[in-house]
């Protein structure tokens, strides 16, 4: 059985039925208790499991993350929630130098089953402290995975998998989809991390993207498709484990490859895809891979001014143009 | 360390060629320069050498083989120890235990099949790789105008000119050859099936016209006789190399070669005059070159010519011997041929059917009847760029010349 | 504020015997540390040596008062507290020289000692990020039930990192079985903390955070069990975190090959009469415990086993290329 609910109800219903089923498992976060988060995810869980299984932090990041470590490490499931992934950077060396190092650093000894939940990306005037898109930092360091689901239904099944993982987990929501709806079924699933979906088959260019920027995609690809363009869009849902082979399949068939991400361009996780799209599919491009991403500057706070900093379905729609020769600049 | 031996590109042109033989066995020891194998080209037999002494590890292809470019026929091992050998660990005082290289490795590529390039025509990577799997040649590609920027051939070039050309090769070929178990084929050399390639583009793409003209060679024989009593050689084709130099001079448009590309047509002018002279041999026809004839003597071309047929007839004639031809005789004369009609020598703009001194009567200035050796040339010229006109003056000046006694002897 | 801890001169804290061993260990990390500077001068060790002489009776005293199943968390100034905590000198040496048989299979080095076998959940290359973790271990005690404690050492320099203050912070308010130990040997690195802290005393720094609070002559091994035991015996009896401040002297320089500038020799030659060692040793024979010759034939022994186990970790293999790959998450 499968009803619509909202990006934010699938992670509630995830995070509820992790803290039935596993008693190891607890919540920590700003705000997160009583008051059931600042974008009300963990509504509810503070009255069903109490104070000891869903616990509010005060305003210590590094303090509290560490503390999740100590606690991974000694046999907890901790769940934890950075009510802003801007704030991660506060706690930066709790995350990779810490609990991204320690089964290495300790010979395989030392595990930190830690997922730290947080969302990230702009579109709703936070200005430039409140509006990152950091994937791609956390994707660099060995020994993080890092999640970013677009859908209600992928959001549930990663969140569900990433729990179950023996490793710390950057789990990156978007504050611009906790009301997106989705069909989540009613039965109990899960989704394996480092899996990309093809959210649109298509065979003149392909789309690869995440988080917010997959509806995106898709929407261009709908403006595409009354141009007689087929577009085939990628959902990497994770960019550790990074799904390659998934993207080098469909650039086979495509030819063409748009990268577009909410992160800054330059530096970007998208010049990674484009280098190993050149580099196992270089015979098989048609022509220069066209990367969409931020402006490298900061998150401007004026509503318009965000909106044109961050990329948009008419600069995806420009960018599949370009890589198909449509459009010149 | 092994050294992969690859195929030199030994000419401008070159881009393959077959192994004929080879001379040496896999663990053959051999000394730096010793021949390895010989390689036929569209030119010529040539021998690849061991860059480095050492011993034959591997033979990668077999006699008949054809190899492009760059591909690695055989591997060497010499002494030397590579720099592909682990390093130890800077503070390790012992060998690591087990060193297993390949699970360093996180990317095997495997091999990467060579895609023709196209250093001054940009081609999608996409386009080179279809183009090979579908088996366009390198000019097939050079004729397409690509429609991506700057004239990029992208996909969509490639599949619609493979669409265009399938319609033609359905109109024109309607039979499929059907090979008959029954009957005897024998596969045509390298050397043979390219001069057939070669000759069929210059059919098909040159339109080309003849005139033909009987010349009294009274003084040239003359001139030979008498230069052999002082013990010089000089053949009746090397006075036609001179007399062809000489009436070039007077219309250098008969020197040139016309090019196309993607967008414009164009006269290539030539300053230097380098005659060639078709040679039939066993495997085929090739075209040893007498480079810049204006500045050499009969003797000199005499030489030259000689020394150059001699390396025909062995296939030992250089790439750079058979290369920069501006334009070509071919002589049937030893064959008793009173007179024929040549295929231009692409992209050469005429070439030259010389056939045999024959006695015949002719009408003098005096309207006397006499018998005189009148030798027939017959010369194919290049409408696109040369009209009859030109190629009449042409062929009236080159026979002036040859009936001439104004020549450089020495 | 605060009166210094010191032991009564006139009779031993602890049996003949359990003195005698806890004499053993001083000697034991002594011995040690001395022949790891030999290690370091042969070449055989990479990075930065940080040597622990002067301040073993910190150490000692500390961990003599735990079992096996308590936490710990560390510096990289660790191999003594390691020892005190049960590791062996084989694998330690091992791990130093990045060997097979080093607790971490060589990819850790001497900065992060790891043995979860004795809850020795890692010594840090970070000065204070140890400090949450060993918070979160504590935490996760007292989630289980378990009357397990959670020690972390580190040093007056650390007292100035934001993490310090958010996990005392946090233990204070949860009221967690972790005791704080700051070895306060008057140097952050190569400068004197006097110029880095308006304190006197760093333990009032914790009364901040209502955490009990005591100092103690850290060099006088009887004195740091007695409030060792407080401490633990608070935090097994849900008594909360406590703050020890050890007082003692870093003998060497901050690494080997520190060339000191910032103190005298004459500054040095003073603590060094003060060696905790000599001081134990002395107050034995002089209250007629022992004698001097079986402290020599004890040295001599554990000299012996030091010399043993470091020809042990000589004739380790080195770890094959492989496991350059493993461990990682």
């Amino acid at each position: 059985m499968t009803r619509q609910i909202t990006y934010a109800e699938a992670i509630n219903e995830a995070l509820d039925e992790i803290l039935r089923d596993d008693e190891s498992v607890f919540l920590l976060g700003e705000d997160i208790g009583h008051y059931g988060g600042v974008f009300k995810v963990t509504k509810g869980l503070y009255d069903k499991f109490g104070g000891d299984r869903v616990i509010d932090t005060p305003i210590s990041e590094s303090g509290f993350i560490g503390l999740g470590i100590g606690a991974a490490m000694t046999g907890l499931k901790p769940v934890i929630e950075i009510m802003w992934i801007d704030f991660t950077l506060v706690a930066i060396d709790q995350i990779l130098n810490q609990a991204a190092k320690f089964s290495y650093m300790s010979g395989g000894q030392s595990k930190v089953p830690l997922v730290i939940r947080t969302q990230g990306g702009g579109g709703r005037g936070n200005g430039a402290q409140h509006s990152q898109s950091l994937e791609g930092l956390f994707a660099q360091f060995p020994g993080v995975k890092v999640v970013c689901p677009s859908t209600p239904y992928d959001v549930k099944g990663l969140l569900k998998s990433s729990v179950a993982e023996n490793c710390p987990v950057i789990f990156i929501e978007h504050k611009m989809l906790y009301n997106t709806k989705g069909e989540v079924p009613e039965e109990d699933y899960s989704i394996p991390l480092g899996k990309a979906d093809i959210k649109r088959k298509g065979s003149d260019v392909t789309i690869v993207s995440l988080s917010r920027m997959v509806q995106f995609s898709l929407n261009a690809a709908k403006e595409l498709e009354k141009e007689g363009i087929d577009a085939e869009i990628i959902d990497l849902r994770s960019l550790a484990p990074l799904d390659i082979e998934t993207v080098i399949e469909s650039v086979k068939r495509t030819n063409r490859i748009v990268v577009v991400h909410e992160a800054h361009t330059t530096f970007g996780w998208g010049a990674e895809i484009v280098s190993r799209v050149q580099q196992d599919a270089f015979d098989y491009l048609d022509g220069p891979i066209i990367r969409v991403g931020a402006e490298d500057v900061p998150i401007p706070y004026n509503l318009e001014l965000e909106k044109e900093v961050l990329p948009q379905v008419k600069d995806i729609v420009k960018a599949v143009k370009e890589a198909l020769y449509i459009e010149v600049k | 360390m092994k050294i992969p031996v690859n195929l030199p590109k030994m000419g401008l042109t070159m881009e393959e060629a077959t192994i004929v033989k080879w001379l040496k066995q896999a663990g053959d020891v051999v000394n730096k320069n010793d021949v390895l194998l010989e390689v036929e080209t569209d030119k010529s037999v040539l021998e690849i050498e061991a860059p480095t002494a050492g011993t034959v590890i591997e033979r990668l292809f077999d006699e008949g083989d054809s190899i492009k470019v760059s591909e690695t026929i055989c591997i060497l091992e010499n002494n030397e120890k590579g720099t592909d050998e682990k390093t130890t660990n800077p503070v390790s005082i012992q060998e690591p235990k087990v060193v297993q290289e390949t699970t360093v490795v996180t990317t095997s590529r495997g091999k990467v099949p060579m895609y023709p390039r196209f250093p001054n025509k940009p081609v999608s990577p996409a386009s080179r790789r279809k183009a090979y799997e579908m088996g366009l040649t390198t000019e097939e590609i050079q004729s397409i105008v690509g429609s991506g920027p700057r004239n990029r051939v992208i996909l969509r070039d490639i599949t619609s000119y493979s669409k265009q050309a399938t319609h033609v090769s359905q109109t024109t070929k309607l039979e499929k050859p059907v090979i008959d178990p029954q009957v005897e084929y024998e596969k045509l050399t390298t050397i043979r099936s390219l001069t057939a390639k070669k000759l069929t583009e210059s059919f098909r793409d040159v339109p080309q016209f003849m005139i033909k003209k009987s010349i009294d060679v009274t003084n040239i024989n003359d001139i030979k006789t008498k230069l052999s009593e002082l013990n010089i050689k000089i053949s009746l084709n090397d006075f036609i190399i001179q007399g062809v130099s000489v009436a070039i001079q007077k219309n250098r448009i008969v020197n040139s070669y016309f090019i196309e590309t993607d967008t414009e047509m164009l006269i290539q002018k030539n300053n230097n005059i380098n005659v060639g002279l078709a040679v039939a041999i066993d495997s085929g026809l090739v075209v040893p070159v007498v480079k810049e004839v204006d500045q050499l003597s009969l003797v000199d071309i005499a030489r030259k010519r000689e020394d150059l047929i001699q390396k025909a007839r062995k296939n030992r004639l250089t790439p750079n011997e058979m290369n920069e031809g501006t334009i070509t005789i071919s002589n049937l004369g030893a064959f008793g041929v009173d007179e024929f009609n040549a295929i231009i020598n692409k992209p050469e703009a005429a070439i030259l059917a010389v056939g045999s001194v024959v006695k015949q009567p002719v009408v003098n200035e005096f309207d006397e009847i006499v018998v005189k050796p009148i030798l027939t040339i017959t010369a194919s010229f290049d409408h696109r760029i040369i009209d009859g006109a030109v190629a009449a003056q042409f062929m009236k000046d080159l026979s002036i010349i040859l009936e001439s006694n104004d020549w450089k002897i020495v | 504020m605060f009166n210094l801890e010191v032991s009564d001169p006139a009779k031993l804290l602890f049996s003949k015997d359990d003195s005698l061993r806890i004499l053993e260990q001083l000697i034991t990390i002594r011995k040690f540390e001395e022949k790891s500077i030999e290690l370091y001068k042969s070449g055989l060790m990479g990075g930065s040596l940080h040597g622990y002489i002067g301040q073993e009776a910190v150490a000692v005293g500390v961990c003599s008062q735990l079992n096996k199943d308590d936490y710990l968390t560390v510096t990289y100034r660790s191999r003594g507290q390691a020892i005190a905590k049960g590791a062996s000198i084989e694998k330690l040496f091992a791990e130093m020289m990045g060997k097979v048989d080093g607790y971490c299979k060589g990819k850790g080095g001497p900065m992060h000692i790891t043995d979860l076998e004795i809850g020795f959940l890692g010594a840090n290359g970070i000065v204070g990020a140890g400090i949450p973790i060993a918070t979160g271990a504590a935490f996760s005690a007292k989630k289980k039930g378990t009357s397990q404690v959670s020690v972390t050492f580190f040093g007056d320099g650390a007292t100035n990192q934001g993490v310090f203050h958010e996990a005392l912070n946090l233990a204070s308010i949860w009221k967690l079985p972790v005791v704080f130990v700051c070895e306060n040997n008057l140097y952050s690195e190569m400068s004197p903390i006097a110029d880095m802290v308006p304190n006197e005393h760093l333990a009032e720094r914790a009364l901040a955070y209502h955490i009990p609070a005591v100092i103690v002559d850290g060099n006088d091994v009887e004195a740091v069990c007695k409030v060792a035991q407080e401490a633990i015996e608070r935090a097994r009896n849900n008594g909360g975190p406590t703050f020890i401040e050890a007082k003692t002297y870093r003998q060497q320089g901050h690494m080997f090959g520190d060339a000191e500038t910032y103190r005298t020799k004459e500054e040095v030659n003073e603590w060094k009469k003060k060696d905790p060692i000599q001081l134990f040793t002395n107050k034995q024979i002089e209250l007629g415990y022992i004698t001097d010759e079986l402290v020599e034939q004890l040295s001599h022994e554990i000299e012996l086993k030091v010399e043993k186990a470091y020809q042990f970790a000589l004739n380790s293999e080195q770890p094959n290329y492989d496991e350059i790959f493993t461990d990682v998450f």
